[in-house]
């Protein structure tokens, strides 16, 4: 029961944690109008990922490892790039909106920029989507599983659902400043994480030698126990990552936190001119 | 709230729908030469157990066989997670492997050996540290 609890938990998390924090960010700008958009962007992601999934299982059982590994990593490489321009943008309009909202003047947010969303929205849910759905079949068609097993994967969802409804309802609730401040730093640290399993997946699909490893932890906070399921799930924590893996972590993380955290100027520059 | 309870209802009647739809498919497909999770186990296949008596190990943890498609089924006999992961003879490139594999649950992987040796490991919190790990000889 609660292997499968974690196993769909670490699939569920990082989702939850991406679409918790677009919602907010669209309340927070005062365009609920665009919620619906990315509800229906999340919808589609399931639905395919069910689609995907069933029609996998039912054909070739599984994707050949080089396939599955190579898209996975791909998803990964799309998912940073929407995720790290996504990050300095809703920056800069936080700036502007914050200033302009004390002039009682309304934000448009651009049609590009609300699409962008949706993707962003879209990918975070497919990328976990289709693996979840790969996982959860065999685990639901009882093959050799009790019913505490299959609850406990269908719990372990309805936890990373819960835990995206919080953010949301936290994100919404935080003022605006402390609300860009910390999602951003989060995503910065789960871009981060996608970095270095980007390297792992293609790593495993023999696309790139990523062997050794840097460090190993997994006696003390192994990624697949009930913390380090939870840091998995939002940072990409890995308990024995490889020099690469960890190299890729902190080539991402620590020059794109130092941006974020110098990103002033610019921000004054964007709220001027909008 | 009467909405969300109907909710709830029709997602559950979907849910055991798919289960059932599930084991119909894996009633069926015992035939079919389908690598699908469900089916199962067919003759000839190599029946491997991990973690039986929620040790971490393989059991048998040295197998040997006979180049070409050769089918595993893994079933975890334990009560966590495991995963088996098909390495050639380096045991850092993976061949194949077997994920999600989740207490009480089996799974099968068809891979093609080629004469040589190749190694098995959980590598899931580092198990195959701990023993979980095997040698496949190929003739
Ligand atoms: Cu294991």
């Amino acid at each position: 029961m609660l292997a499968t609890f974690f196993l769909m938990l670490r699939e569920g998390l990082e989702a939850a944690l991406i679409v918790g924090i677009i919602a907010a960010y669209l309340v927070k700008i005062e365009r609920r109008d665009a919620l619906p958009k990315v509800i229906a962007g999340v919808g589609a992601a399931v639905g395919l990922s069910v689609a995907l999934g069933l029609l996998i299982t039912f054909t070739i059982g599984k994707l050949p490892l080089v396939v599955q590994e190579t898209l996975e990593g791909l998803a990964a490489v799309l998912a940073v790039g929407v995720l790290t321009w996504m990050l300095f943008w809703m920056r800069r309009q936080g700036r502007a909106i914050k200033g302009e909202l004390e002039h009682g003047v309304d934000l448009a947010l651009s049609i590009g920029s609300t699409r962008a969303l949706v993707g962003l929205a879209f990918i975070a849910v497919i990328r976990e989507g289709v693996e979840t759905v790969l996982f959860l079949i065999p685990i639901l068609s009882f093959n050799g599983t009790g019913i505490d097993v299959v609850a406990g994967g269908v719990l372990g969802l309805i936890i990373s659902v819960v835990v995206g409804w919080a953010i949301f309802a936290a994100g919404v609730r935080v003022n605006l400043r402390r609300f860009f401040t910390v999602t951003g730093t989060v995503l910065i640290f789960v871009a981060a994480g996608l970095v270095a399993f980007a390297i792992a997946e293609f790593g495993e699909g023999g696309l790139i030698a990523n062997t050794g490893t840097a460090f190993d932890l997994n006696r003390l906070l192994p990624d697949q126990g009930p913390l380090g399921s939870v840091l998995r799930g939002l940072f990409g924590y890995r308990s024995a990552p490889t020099p690469l893996e960890l190299a890729g972590y902190f080539a991402y993380l620590i020059p794109v936190l130092f941006l974020f955290v110098i990103d002033r100027p610019i921000i004054r520059r964007t709220a001027v001119a909008s | 709230m009467p909405r969300t309870r109907r909710r709830g209802l029709r997602a559950g009647r979907a849910i055991g729908a798919f289960a059932l739809a599930s084991l119909a498919v894996a009633a069926c497909s015992g035939s079919a030469a389908s690598t699908a999770p469900a089916t199962p186990v067919p003759s000839g296949v190599i029946a491997v157990e991990a973690a039986k008596d929620s040790a971490y190990s393989f059991t048998p943890s040295a197998i040997t066989v006979a180049a070409g498609s050769v089918t595993f089924s893994v079933k975890n006999a334990g009560n966590e997670e495991h995963e088996f992961e098909v390495f050639k003879a380096d045991g850092t490139t993976v061949v194949d492997e077997i994920e999600g594999l989740v207490p009480g649950l089996t799974k099968s992987l068809i891979v093609t050996l080629e004469p040589g040796t190749y190694q098995f490991m959980c590598k899931l919190n580092g198990h195959d540290q701990l023993g979980m790990k095997g040698t496949i000889t190929v003739n």
